[in-house]
């Protein structure tokens, strides 16, 4: 009975084959490629020269490149707290009994998730708009204008004007995935704490918390990559300025390659990227995988 | 079971070789006119006969509505009929992507037979073997070659070869409107930079925005500001030897001068509070709703006025050019223009079109579509054998060619300097602009990236 219901291994491979020839195709060969060319001195001709690792050097004394990843790194701290926190929140939220309407919130949450991020970076590009912004109305509205700043323009806020719409397109994700956790958890527990008299955010914090961490941390490695390659909206908003302030590390490998037309060196950003995101993600690992030892 | 599976291995495996078969062929096949270009040169060319179908494959930036497109589509219709055999495949993006598209087709050797180039990348394109150099195209057309205004190639000559085919000249000039100055106060449009200042500060005090700028896709300060003031500071030697490599810094007190003297403007609160992310189509919204007394732009803004500013703005609206910086070495005068973009031949290209090429490239670079450009009031290329003198609706473009005869030109930075070099001056320019970097500081940055490269 078993063997009939097992496919036989060459089934197996037959159907695993079209998706790993994609994901080959489009994903592992090039960044092979993007290896080998980070490797020359090569400004989009016929003429490479190769330069050994002076390309990775370079990067290692690159300002502009680390900004850019303090930035990222900004940006994975707001959006941790940002997206997972709140999509905590609202999630426990929608697990209550007291609330009305469940499917109505749900979806209109989960709602920007589907939007593209340009469309996202062109909507909140006019809520921040100086004159006719729906921030800055509202401000004048309750007469407090002096509260108004150049959102998009003001180098020391320009970070946090960009992860609030980063923050809001995403909640619903992380809500999504959370909720569906929370949902699986023995209603058996959650009676027996309330019994023990625990209540709202005791319940949050000691028991659903701990019973969900492996979906937390699973959400946390998604945010970081999802951080680490974040591009298309802060290029809509503000294409990195102003000066560099805003700048990304891939608009940075964008820039590079596609405005300098450095192939070589722009390759080596990406393998910086590619190689700073694994060591994020690490990092991320074991601080879970510590913290689960520890119980 | 087991000899299904292995028909749909064989099936898969051979699906694999055909993917590899197709990417390994269109390899191959675009080094194919190359090597028959350097075969049949002469042979390829006689062979090919009017009435051949040709097809011709374009990369141009001529979108809709814009002031230079509507000239275009008018030669091109034109050209299509006079010439029924050849068909034209034609790509049209956003001006704005233009630089990206074309160097990324470069890098993966997919360029189209005739696309865009920028002056910027002339160097780097013939160094690489992308661009066919066009002095034979021109060379068999003497009376179009010679109609051409003086110097007007410059930016595409490298070793006294031309690589490409201007079809434009864009100049950048201050549009103010008259009414907004009066009521602030000031009588004439200031002639030194003191004086442009304290008329800014008194146009602030009137309520209004002194200069409205967007600089969110970060080449407009430095396009339309910085290559003209930079200029009046520095004067022609000290650029030529940047140019040349021939001594000069960024760092020198001229270049650092005419960077301070933007400093100082953007000090007296001169731009918008939001100069670096409003974007150069809300610059000239801004300016047409009256809610700025100055809009420093290029002249390919002058047909959007003309078609959809308000009659009151468009009678009030004068053209001026940059004031003069106290003890700067450049002409008061001059303006900077130039042709940033060009018509550019695949270097690739089968010999058996050139003649098609040349047909199409007459046709729009040639006198017919300098004269629908002057109707529209830019600037053109060649010296149109019509123009728009009387026309009542073009309020701007008539004030603008009254104003632009007889003037010097100034090579605009983007169009000539590296683009690493560009990257540096644009990005410093929005932090100079918010007071973020001082003058020194991002002469050091512009000219460390100059060192470099």
């Amino acid at each position: 009975m078993k063997r009939q219901m097992q496919p036989s291994n060459k089934v197996l491979i037959g159907l695993l084959a079209p998706g790993i020839l994609l994901f080959t195709l489009c994903c592992i060969f090039p960044l092979f490629v993007a290896l080998y060319y980070s490797f020359f001195d090569w400004d989009g001709g016929y003429t490479k020269q190769l330069i050994g690792f002076s390309n990775y050097l370079e990067l290692l004394w690159d300002k502009a490149f680390w900004s850019a990843f303090k930035n990222n790194l900004l940006f994975i701290v707001y959006t941790v707290i940002g997206q997972i926190g709140i999509a905590f929140v609202i999630s426990m939220m929608l697990t209550s009994r007291t609330l009305k309407c469940k499917n109505l919130h749900r979806t209109v949450i989960f709602f920007p998730v589907i939007l593209s991020a340009v469309v996202v970076g062109f909507l909140w590009r006019m809520i921040y708009n100086n004159d006719y912004g729906l921030i800055n109305l509202f401000f004048r509205f309750i007469g407090h204008e002096e509260w108004i700043r150049p959102w998009l323009d003001d180098p020391d806020i320009v970070i946090n004007s960009l992860a609030i719409p980063k923050i809001w397109q995403f909640i619903g994700y992380y809500m999504v995935i959370l909720l569906a956790t929370i949902q699986s958890i023995d209603t058996s527990v959650l009676e027996v704490a309330e019994l023990d008299g625990c209540r709202g955010w005791q319940k949050a914090w000691y028991i659903v918390l701990p019973l969900i961490k492996d979906t937390v941390l699973v959400t946390v490695m998604l945010c970081i990559s999802g951080n680490m390659k974040t591009f298309d909206q802060i290029f809509v908003m503000t294409g990195g300025g102003p000066g560099t302030s805003s700048q990304v590390v891939a608009m940075y490998a964008y820039n590079v390659s596609m405005e300098r037309m450095r192939y070589g060196y722009g390759s080596a950003v990406a393998i910086g990227i590619l190689i700073l995101s694994l060591i994020l993600i690490g990092i991320s690992k074991t601080v879970g995988r510590r913290k689960k030892a520890d119980e | 079971m087991r000899k299904n599976s292995k028909r749909w291995l064989s099936i898969l495996l051979a699906g694999t070789m055909s993917i590899m078969a197709l990417t390994g062929c269109s390899g191959e096949s675009s080094e194919k006119p190359a090597a028959r270009a350097a075969e049949s040169e002469s042979a390829g060319a006689e062979e090919a006969k009017d009435d051949k179908e040709v097809t011709l494959s374009l990369l141009n930036s001529m979108t809709p509505g814009e002031g230079t497109a509507i000239s275009y589509r008018a030669v091109l219709s034109k050209f299509e009929e006079e010439n029924p055999n050849i068909h034209l495949d034609e790509e049209t993006i956003a001006n704005a992507d233009m630089a990206t598209k074309v160097q990324t087709l470069a890098a993966a050797d997919e360029l189209p037979d005739i696309f865009m180039l920028k002056g910027q990348m002339v160097k780097n394109f013939v160094e690489n073997g992308k661009v066919l150099c066009v002095d034979d195209i021109l060379n068999e057309d003497p009376e179009w070659r010679d109609s051409f205004k003086d110097g007007i190639f410059s930016n595409y000559i490298v070793d006294g070869k031309t690589y490409g085919i201007p079809y434009q000249i864009t100049n950048t000039c201050v549009f103010y409107n008259k009414d907004l100055f009066a009521k602030a106060g000031v009588e004439n449009f200031p002639k030194t930079w003191d004086e442009f200042i304290e008329a800014v500060k008194k146009i602030k005090a009137s309520g209004v925005t002194p200069i409205v700028l967007g600089n969110k896709a970060k080449w407009n300060a430095e396009s339309v500001i910085m290559s003209t003031l930079g200029n009046r500071c520095t004067g022609d030697e000290w650029y030529q030897s940047i140019r040349d490599k021939n001594g000069a810094s960024f760092t020198d007190p001229e270049f650092v001068a005419s960077l301070q003297a933007l400093a100082n403007l953007a000090d007296a609160g001169a731009f918008n509070t939001d100069v670096n992310s409003l974007d150069n189509i809300q610059q000239r919204q801004v300016y047409m709703n009256g809610e700025a007394a100055m809009s420093i732009d290029g002249s390919w803004t002058i047909v959007e006025f003309d078609n959809n500013a308000p009659q009151e703005i468009l009678e009030t609206t004068e053209v001026a050019a940059l004031p003069m910086v106290d003890g700067g070495k450049g002409n008061p005068d001059a303006i900077t223009g130039g042709s940033g973009w060009a018509y550019a031949v695949n270097a690739n290209i089968d010999p058996a079109k050139l003649p098609a090429v040349k047909k199409y490239l007459r046709a729009v670079a040639g006198v017919e579509f300098a004269n629908e450009m002057a109707k529209i009031g830019t600037n053109t290329v060649i010296e149109p054998t019509e123009n728009n003198e009387g026309d009542p609706s073009k309020v701007v473009a008539t004030k603008f060619n009254e104003f632009q005869k007889g003037r010097q030109y100034i090579p605009v930075y983007d169009h000539q300097l590296s683009s690493g070099i560009m990257d540096v001056m644009q990005s410093g320019l929005q932090e100079l602009l918010i007071g973020r970097i001082s003058a020194e500081e991002l002469a050091q940055k512009i000219q460390e990236e100059y060192a470099r490269d």
